[in-house]
């Protein structure tokens, strides 16, 4: 992020700290769309990812008095939005684990990996490949690589062990891609 | 080793995922949880610092018709002023000043613990009941000149009772205050 809109952030919680009403609503316009796009990716559907996102900013503003610039305020948002989308997923006993197979026996060496080049890679795809994955395996593989947490911080959100993010994480990507070998061609 | 590609496709490209636009609407249940501006207790006290200011007035008054009327009157001796103590009046005075002074000095230790959250209502009280121990000092002075003038006694002991009313008053008005900053920290933890 720039420095010049660090420092709008900066200001603008400094403002709504001193009771400014308008910066809440600056605040929510710069972040939003962000702090959504998140909420659905982890919840799944809109309806939720909505709920999540309204549920999120409450907690934030009222918690707005502990935020104390040791991070940027989207960071410090965005981990209140994944936090409090676990929590809902959490209710409906989501398994983060998949005790069923053991996954890392299935990978396949290099030799068997997918032709990447026929991945056909476009956002849109991968979008769509994510939203057809189990819910365990599309929140570490969004928490991975879009919403750029490290395995240590995914097993600290996800109160698992570090080689447990890396092995689920890993087996969330295995499905990514037989899911996008299995689309039809090229659409964007 | 080689980078998978998938994994350098997604995180290059990570911002370009944020494809949908927030619902509109969202904002307005938002916008109604906004915490309120925390001056809240201020303007709630203000009312008990005015009935403080018209307690010091009432008070200001009846010593002034006290005065007026100890003018007309002749002075009682020293010897007269020794029988003081001893007048029923005085022993009631003595007995009404202990009873008031143990429940302000109870509601002050009380008081004491939103000192750190209301400093200047809590020096601006201080500076109210130092004007209205000064008045009461100059009652009992005149107290100890005249006989057991039931005007003057009950001047004192209204002073007590002023003091009290606005100790219960503040400490009603700072719980109200404390109480709706806390209920939102509790509501969020049923959420």
């Amino acid at each position: 992020m720039n420095r010049e809109l660090h420092d709008t952030h900066q200001q603008l919680v400094a403002a709504c700290k001193n009771g400014d009403r308008r910066a809440y609503g600056e605040l929510y316009n710069a972040f939003s769309r962000g702090m959504y796009n998140i909420c659905l990716r982890m919840m799944g559907n809109p309806e939720e990812a909505k709920d999540m996102l309204q549920e999120g900013f409450v907690e934030a503003f009222r918690k707005l008095g502990s935020f104390r610039n040791e991070s940027t305020f989207g960071a410090w948002l965005k981990r209140i939005m994944v936090n409090r989308c676990i929590n809902e997923l959490e209710k409906r006993r989501i398994e983060w684990v998949s005790d069923h197979e053991d996954y890392t026996h299935q990978l396949p060496d290099t030799s068997d990996a997918p032709d990447e080049e026929k991945l056909m890679l476009s956002v849109e795809r991968v979008k769509r490949a994510m939203n057809e994955l189990p819910e365990g395996a599309r929140v570490i593989f969004s928490l991975y690589l879009i919403e750029g947490y490290d395995h240590t911080e995914i097993a600290d959100i996800l109160s698992i062990s570090e080689s447990t993010s890396k092995t689920q994480f890993m087996r969330a990507r295995q499905l990514v891609k037989e899911k996008l070998l299995a689309m039809p061609g090229f659409e964007c | 080793m080689e980078k998978d590609k998938l994994e350098e496709f997604v995180r290059s490209r990570s911002a370009a995922f944020d494809t949908d636009e927030a619902p509109a609407f969202a904002w307005e249940s938002i916008e109604k949880e906004i915490p309120a501006k925390k001056k809240a207790a201020n303007i709630k006290l203000l009312p008990i610092i005015w009935k403080a200011a018209a307690a010091v007035l009432i008070f200001a008054a009846a010593w002034f018709t006290n005065d007026l009327f100890d003018s007309g009157k002749i002075r009682k001796s020293e010897t007269a002023n020794q029988t003081i103590v001893q007048d029923p009046v005085i022993s009631e005075l003595i007995d009404a000043e202990a009873y008031y002074t143990s429940q302000i000095q109870s509601r002050q230790q009380e008081l004491a613990r939103y000192a750190e959250e209301h400093p200047e209502i809590i020096a601006e009280l201080k500076a109210e009941f130092k004007a209205m121990d000064e008045r009461k000092e100059e009652l009992r002075q005149d107290l100890a000149q005249s006989s057991a003038d039931e005007k003057v006694i009950e001047a004192i002991i209204l002073s007590y009772r002023v003091k009290l009313e606005i100790l219960d008053g503040m400490l009603l008005e700072m719980k109200r205050s404390r109480d709706a900053e806390t209920q939102p920290e509790e509501a969020e933890k049923h959420l």
